[in-house]
């Protein structure tokens, strides 16, 4: 699971933001300005729309500059979840980032063949 | 004019059949020479071993040539045109020359057919690219069948050191009946299931099958990435059910998606889609991560077939 930052998850308010097909989002927030999603399950086309809609709400939020993304408990991730994750962090401007965590292989895969060189989601190997 | 025939470039496709050593050697050192000599920037991709001999014709202009080993960099034939695509763009406003030798007898079937699809697709995605290219063919080793599409999939002959048009050539959207004909159909006992919406069982009936073929875990999951794309494909844009079917041999175990879609793109798969393309993702990941990729498509349908080898080399 989140290590370092998010272990003291139990002071933290938890919200299940979506629960679409097979793919469940859990948003958690930590003042000043950080977010934690938790993804569980399997990110496919069934879900897509929900979690573009999530991650577009959060890059809306200007007061939002920090979003960690947990994907340790995913099976499974197909390309266009990955691609939503690539575009909505390359929205985010100065100043504002978005670190992946516990990316599956095929997450890794999709990023090395299609954005290797796209930088601004912050994969993390923790 | 004169400006819009610089600007549209100078293309060429030309087809060496040669039988010996000194048959290959000497026309293709010959080419890769008069580029040099031009300043052209050159790329070589052959066969290692036939490398050597041409490195040792062209003695210290050698240095000068880019060389690849194309039975790794063309294992999958579809991985060719990008990489050739790269080099061209690389040195954008020059006339460059590529020598490319994707066909080699000891290839499989279904690899032979993809080389010639590879071959014909040529035409089409470099056409008005300043390039010149040959691609050789050893006719002592090659089927006589495979020389005849290969007469088919190059608008020129080179003979003789020199260049003559050739007749049976099928223009650039032509394919030989070889790799645009149905496919061979699978094996009686193969696997056989209809998806309608849930992808997951879809996914955990070839990682089932792909671990009991002894697929490491590392191409097992590409696998199940690769065929899940493409069976999204179905759902995105086909609305029919999907089939999926996966069989095995000694060599390597298959996945086919056949679905009532349409892919119109020729060269789908085989373009580096945009960083922010709206589409084009799936299909490009899907040639990257299959040893070897086959696609059929007409009004009545689309069928992927995606190979990996069991014992990869």
């Amino acid at each position: 699971m989140v290590s370092d930052a998010w272990s003291e998850r139990q002071d933290m308010v938890s919200d299940l933001v979506s629960d679409e097909g097979t793919l469940r989002i859990i948003k958690q927030c930590r003042p000043p300005g950080q977010v934690l999603l938790e993804l569980t399950g399997e990110a496919d086309l069934r879900a897509e729309a929900a979690l573009c809609a999530v991650l577009a709400g959060l890059a809306a939020k200007p007061v939002v500059t920090d979003i960690h993304v947990d994907l340790s408990g995913l099976r499974f991730i197909d390309v266009a979840a990955t691609r939503s994750l690539v575009l909505a962090a390359a929205t985010l401007g100065p100043g504002r980032r978005m670190v992946v965590r516990g990316a599956p292989a095929a997450m890794r895969r999709t990023m090395e063949f299609c954005w290797a060189d796209y930088t601004a989601l912050e994969v993390s190997s923790g | 004019m004169a400006e819009s025939a610089v600007a549209q470039g100078t293309f060429g496709h030309a087809a060496l059949f040669y039988r010996t050593e000194d048959d290959y050697v000497t026309p293709i050192a010959g080419f890769l020479r008069e580029g040099l000599e031009a300043g052209e920037p050159a790329f070589v991709a052959v066969p290692a071993a036939k490398a050597a001999l041409l490195r040792e014709a062209l003695g210290p202009d050698a240095g000068r040539v880019r060389f690849a080993d194309m039975t790794a960099m063309g294992r999958n034939p579809a991985w060719i045109i990008p990489r050739v695509r790269a080099f061209v763009d690389e040195h954008s406003g020059r006339h460059v020359r590529y020598v490319g030798e994707p066909v080699w007898e000891t290839r499989t079937a279904a690899e032979l057919r993809e080389a010639t699809k590879h071959e014909a697709l040529i035409n089409l995605a470099f056409a008005g690219a300043d390039a010149d290219i040959l691609c050789p063919y050893d006719t002592a080793r090659l089927d006589p069948a495979v020389i005849a599409q290969a007469h088919q999939t190059h608008p020129e002959l080179l003979c003789d050191g020199l260049r003559e048009a050739s007749a049976a050539y099928s223009g650039p959207l032509g394919l030989p009946s070889s790799c645009s004909s149905p496919l061979p159909c699978p094996p009686h006992d193969a696997m056989s299931f209809t998806y309608t919406t849930d992808l997951s069982e879809v996914r955990a009936l070839v990682e089932k099958h792909a671990r009991d073929a002894g697929l490491t875990d590392a191409r097992a999951a590409d696998l199940v990435l690769a065929v899940s794309e493409v069976a999204a494909n179905t759902l995105r844009h086909a609305r029919s059910p999907g089939t999926l079917s996966i069989w095995r041999d000694d060599d390597e175990i298959v996945c086919e998606i056949h679905d009532e879609g349409t892919i119109t793109d020729p060269l789908a798969g085989r373009r580096r889609p945009a960083p922010d393309a709206a589409g084009g993702h799936g299909l490009w990941l899907v040639h990257q991560l299959c040893d070897l990729v086959e696609l059929r498509s007409d009004s009545n349908g689309t069928t992927v077939r995606m190979h990996m080898a069991l014992n990869p080399l």
